[in-house]
């Protein structure tokens, strides 16, 4: 009873401080519980001096009651606190075993898990994203298998920036423990873009332990389900999956299944799945690019052998298409269907030039350069050269490259890759001729030139690219050193700072590779009227990894071809990591001259007031050991 | 004593996360070169491949009496440790009992002896610094007056403001408020002018992460509607402020609030209330002194004030000799933020030869040391026997509940409370997980709504597949619901220690 009457005499006194101690002092309730707990006061001290608060609050007036009211309210603040009791469950019943569920630690250090749940929830300061969900996914002390992640994964999954990451690697690295999660929020039936994504979690972790899962998503589900299990079930267990595969790849409804079947097919051991292929690789354009991947790496001992007889005399000696003159509607429709008949050869021949070089035999090589140099159609030797530039055939080095110029970036960049792939430390000696004035003055020169560079400045990248967008990793640990190693390209570099167009690229590729040796020629750079800011930001990058006395000059000259608060704040940045003091003066000088001029706002000013009071800071206090 | 380098220990040195990205891709590419080690593993060294002409001499103290290793690295880099440092460490971490025994370099062994001297020569002055400050009574008797001319303000501003009703504020009440708030930082209360000045963000619902009106700034209006869980925050904050005042006025006269009050407490409040800094020498003299403690953490969290633009780290700390939990504090106003780095988490056990214990009759009293005295602090790894304590200290629910109720007597301590709870059984009761224990008492654990991972989530899947243990478990007073709940930080389930929260 006096509980009772106490608590919501608790609560009444709160209400009262909102409606004022004139309202509380004539309040019923306050009377009342007056008479409630006065009685119990002898035996109770504590509600003793309750009843004597109520007292002095009902007979005080003007101020003298407020004040009595935050007596009172403090009185009941350690009332209540005496008196607190745990909560209670919301529902009732009984209490009810956890569901069952695999160990898994919590090896995450309090910053480690910040910055993983930053990158996974999207938060505001999260940067790099798909690489640091990766670096602590493949951490070799397991870092990322940690039961705090397990909530965010499923909501991961659906965000699109990082959910190919997220089924790559972290689902892996947090292993079995996450399987029960995933399953329960899969649906086969449904088969949106998540369940697709579950599916393959699940199979990736799984494997062998999967296939039932995926046989039961053949049979159940929708098409992106159907497909992404096949695929799977290809990968896991290629025996189990050849005879399923081979149905479907005929007779599946969806083309997306079909196609999903014949790269399932890929590592199939048997002549019928090989015959399958070779079949859908004279099927339509999906069917035969699905075939000519799951070709290309088939382990079959009779794969090159058919394919080479894919290249049948009738495709070698093919020519143009002759158009026959045609009067009535039944000759039309016949030239037509010949021209579309042709068409579809050139087609298949392209795809089969590439396959040839793709599986890389000798005599495959030899016959696409056969084909090159004779084909009588041109669209095929320029596949033909197309192919051969892609790996960096050295076979007929001369012969290539005028087709170079015409093909497309990608035909481009792989040829680059090729080349130094092929050889690393020649690779300056095969690409420096497309730096050449004539060279640079052809069309597409200045292209093919940009390509080239990009390409060197990646092997120059302190970091290991591989996934934010960026590059895949085609640089190998050799490669990168024996580019390094060589100082032509960095030579290259400087002499292109000149060359209009290969400006940036060339500052990139110094800004990577970090030399003092390119110095002078970024502080020229830096003197240039009408440097466009993107560059004047790779040369402050630049110079913010170097030590000089010229350079804090060069900063604040660097600074007026910029413009907004990203570009001064980037700018900042270099600045502050710089940290050298004799900048303080001169920067703040800047700061004052160009306010004047015309005023920055706030979000441009605010990076240069965090620079300066950084820069300004009393450095006894911050020396180290040293 | 050598420091113990943990790949965790290393994340939490690193100045940031992308250093440590990098450092994890040059071990990864093979940057390292020629790594060696002294005879006593003390000392590790060798080169790494950088941007430069040649590789940077990179090396790693770990005996110079501090609780961090000392990283030296050739590069340019201003960033401490550097990308090629903190590759090292993880490279020790790893394989540090595979690299040969080398002799160190000469100018290495003369670095670490230069760095011994300085260290002694630094600690002379601190023994003089220990010695008494001369007092200024006049100044302290300036000091007090003007605090009870603050307290009176303040006194009469509140009934003021109750006088009305809180239902009447208005946009003025609010300026008013923080006009108080100001007065009362001016008079060295910073606690109290904290508080005043979350009531003014309260009532003006800045607290929802409102925008202050561009065109006319500094004017805010009073929020519309506020919730029931807000009015009972607000209406416990006036109820502080008045417990302020009238302890804050006994104290200034020297005299206990009420009977009971114990010396350490008084001592607390001249802190909480009077705003006095607490210096290590006068905790000692006053007897706030701790010796040859172990400590093992049992939660670290890091919070941000958006209103006071303050940013906290707390480690929770069991005293494995006496049971009691502890924490340790770490404050820095957001702008410093880029420059200097809050308290890392401790994954070791600390040995703390001497330590103070701030005063004051609340559950988790704070705990500091100075760091920079060698000797004081030493961090090893964790051992069976430590876990073995921390399940000894686990304690049912009753006399948990009663030293949180106690916590509670008093309207100026915090509504909440971190202790070490031994399970029996966990259980979903209705949806809610609930802790049992040996007597059968129960607790509902609740996520407290503050932006963090929900750490029932983890808990739920610990105890299902570890099985109950002890549980760090912050007990939370809701003001709406008048109840306490049981918000989990950690579980202890054998020598396994499960971090519930971030």
């Amino acid at each position: 009873m006096a509980k009772d009457t106490l608590k919501q005499l608790d609560r009444d006194v709160d209400r009262w401080l909102f409606a004022g101690a004139q309202i509380a002092r004539t309040d019923p309730n306050l009377a009342g519980a007056r008479d409630t707990l006065a009685p119990l006061a002898a035996r109770a001290p504590a509600l003793g001096k309750v009843t004597d608060q109520i007292e002095k609050l009902q007979i005080a007036t003007g101020k003298t009651a407020a004040s009595e009211l935050l007596a009172l309210a403090s009185l009941m603040a350690q009332v209540r606190g005496a008196q607190a009791t745990p909560a209670l469950p919301e529902a009732g019943g009984d209490m009810q075993p956890l569901p069952p569920a695999r160990k898994i630690g919590t090896p995450l250090t309090p910053t480690e898990l910040h910055t993983l749940v930053g990158a996974l929830t999207n938060a505001p300061d999260a940067r790099q994203r798909s690489r640091i969900i990766r670096d602590y996914a493949t951490s070799d002390r397991g870092a990322a298998r940690d039961l705090r992640i397990l909530p965010l994964v499923l909501p991961a999954l659906s965000d699109g920036a990082i959910a190919e990451v997220v089924v790559q690697y972290l689902v892996p690295a947090l292993g079995e423990a996450i399987v029960p999660s995933l399953q329960r929020h899969l649906d086969l039936e449904k088969g949106r873009a998540l369940d697709v994504r579950l599916l393959r979690a699940i199979a990736q972790i799984e494997g062998a332990k999967a296939t039932g899962m995926l046989r039961e998503a053949i049979e159940k589900g929708g098409p992106e389900i159907r497909a992404a299990a096949i695929a799977q079930l290809g990968r896991i267990d290629p025996l189990a999956a050849e005879p399923i595969a081979i149905v479907l790849s005929d007779k599946d409804r969806s083309k997306d299944v079909r196609v999903a079947a014949v790269h399932a097919l890929a590592g199939a051991p048997s002549d019928e799945a090989l015959d399958v292929l070779l079949r859908a690789f004279g099927g339509t354009a999906e069917m035969r690019s699905a075939a000519e991947s799951s070709l290309a790496v088939s382990k079959h001992p009779r794969a090159n052998e058919r394919i080479l007889a894919l290249f049948t005399p009738e495709l070698r000696d093919l020519g143009h298409f002759r158009i026959k003159k045609t009067t009535t509607k039944e000759e039309k429709d016949a030239a037509a269907k010949a021209q579309k008949t042709h068409t579809n050869q050139i087609e298949l021949l392209v795809d089969l030039v590439d396959l040839l070089t793709t599986r890389g035999t000798d005599e495959g090589a030899n016959l696409v350069l056969e084909t090159f140099r004779h084909h009588k159609v041109k669209e095929v030797r320029d596949a033909a050269a197309r192919a051969l530039l892609r790996i960096g055939f050295p076979g007929a080095w001369e012969e290539l490259m005028p087709s170079l110029y015409d093909a497309p970036d990608a035909t481009r960049d792989d040829f680059v890759v090729g080349v130094i792939a092929l050889d690393a430390a020649k690779a300056h000696d095969r690409l420096a001729r497309f730096f050449e004035p004539a060279a640079l003055a052809r069309k597409n020169g200045i292209h093919l030139a940009q390509s080239v560079l990009a390409r060197i400045a990646n092997h120059f990248v302190e970091i290991e690219v591989g996934d934010d967008d960026t590059l895949g990793n085609t640089e190998t640990a050799e490669a990168i050193a024996a580019i390094r190693k060589d100082e032509r390209w960095l030579d290259l570099g400087a002499a292109m700072l000149e060359q209009e167009g290969l400006r940036a690229p060339a500052l990139t590729l110094l800004l990577h590779a970090n030399s003092p040796k390119t110095l002078g020629d970024e502080l020229s750079i830096s003197r240039h009227e009408g440097l466009p800011s993107n560059e004047a930001l790779l040369v402050f990058e630049y110079l913010g990894k170097q030590r000089d006395s010229r350079i804090l000059h060069a900063f604040l000259r660097l600074l007026e071809p910029l413009h907004g608060s990203y570009e001064y704040g980037r700018a900042c940045n270099v600045m502050l990591a710089y940290d050298d003091p004799a900048l303080a003066p001169m920067l703040r000088s800047w700061l004052d001259a160009k306010q004047k001029k015309k005023r920055l706002s706030r979000a441009e000013a605010t990076p240069f007031e965090e620079c300066l009071r950084f820069l300004e800071r009393a450095r006894t206090a911050t020396s180290t050991d040293d | 004593m050598a420091v113990v380098v943990t790949e965790q220990s290393i994340a939490e040195w690193a100045p940031n996360e992308k250093v440590l990205t990098d450092a994890r891709a040059l071990l990864r590419k093979g940057a390292l070169k020629k790594l060696a080690k002294n005879d006593d593993g003390t000392l590790a060294f060798g080169h790494c491949d950088g941007s430069g002409r040649t590789p940077y001499a990179v090396s790693m103290d770990l005996a110079t009496g501090a609780d961090k290793p000392t990283v030296r690295c050739s590069c340019p880099s201003r960033l401490f440790p550097c990308k090629h440092g903190l590759a090292l460490l993880l490279a020790y971490a790893q394989k540090g009992a595979l690299f040969p025994v080398e002799e160190p370099p000469k100018d290495l062994v003369q670095k670490r002896e230069k760095q011994a001297q300085k260290a002694a020569a630094e600690k002379k002055p601190a023994a003089t610094a220990a010695a008494p400050r001369s007092v200024n009574k006049t100044a302290l008797a300036k000091k007090a007056k003007e605090q009870s001319d603050a307290l009176d303000t303040l006194e009469t501003f509140l009934v003021d403001l109750v006088s009305g009703g809180l239902g009447g504020l208005s946009s003025k009440s609010i300026e008013a408020i923080e006009h108080q708030a100001k007065r009362m930082a001016d008079a060295d209360m910073k606690r109290t002018a904290g508080v005043l000045t979350r009531l003014a963000a309260y009532v003006s619902g800045d607290w929802l992460g409102d925008e202050d009106d561009e065109d006319a700034p500094g004017v805010r209006d009073v929020a519309r509607g506020l919730g029931e869980a807000q009015e009972a925050r607000i209406a416990f904050m006036l109820t502080q402020l008045y417990t302020t005042v009238r302890r804050g006025k006994k104290a200034l006269e020297g005299k206990f609030v009420e009977e009971g009050t114990t010396q350490s407490e008084a001592d607390a409040q001249l802190e909480s209330i009077l705003g006095k800094a607490w210096r290590l020498p006068e905790l000692r003299e006053a007897g706030y002194w701790v010796k040859n403690r172990r400590f093992l953490e049992l939660a670290h969290e890091r919070s941000d004030d958006e209103i006071t633009e303050f940013a906290t780290a707390i480690g929770f700390l069991v005293d494995l000799d006496d049971g009691s939990v502890v924490c340790e504090v770490t404050s820095l106003p957001f702008h410093t933020l880029p420059f200097t780095k809050l308290r890392a988490s401790r994954m070791g056990t600390l040995e703390i030869a001497d330590a103070a214990l701030y005063p004051g009759d609340l559950v988790n009293r704070r705990v500091r040391w100075d760091e920079k005295v060698e000797g004081v602090v030493r961090e090893r790894p964790r051992e069976a026997a430590d876990y073995e304590a921390v399940h000894r200290h686990g304690k049912p629910l009753d006399p948990v509940l009663r030293a949180m109720r106690n916590q509670l007597k008093n309207p100026l301590h915090p509504l909440d409370a971190v202790f070490l709870v031994a399970a029996k059984k966990f259980g979903d009761v209705g949806g809610e997980l609930v802790l049992e224990d040996e007597a059968g008492m129960r607790l509902v654990l609740r996520n407290t709504h503050d932006g963090r991972l929900p750490s029932t989530d983890a808990l739920r899947h610990a105890a299902a597949a570890f099985g109950p243990g002890t549980l760090a478990v912050r007990l939370q007073y809701d003001l709406l619901t008048r109840a306490i709940y049981g918000d989990p930080l950690a579980l202890f389930v054998g020598d396994e220690h499960l971090r519930l929260r971030a």
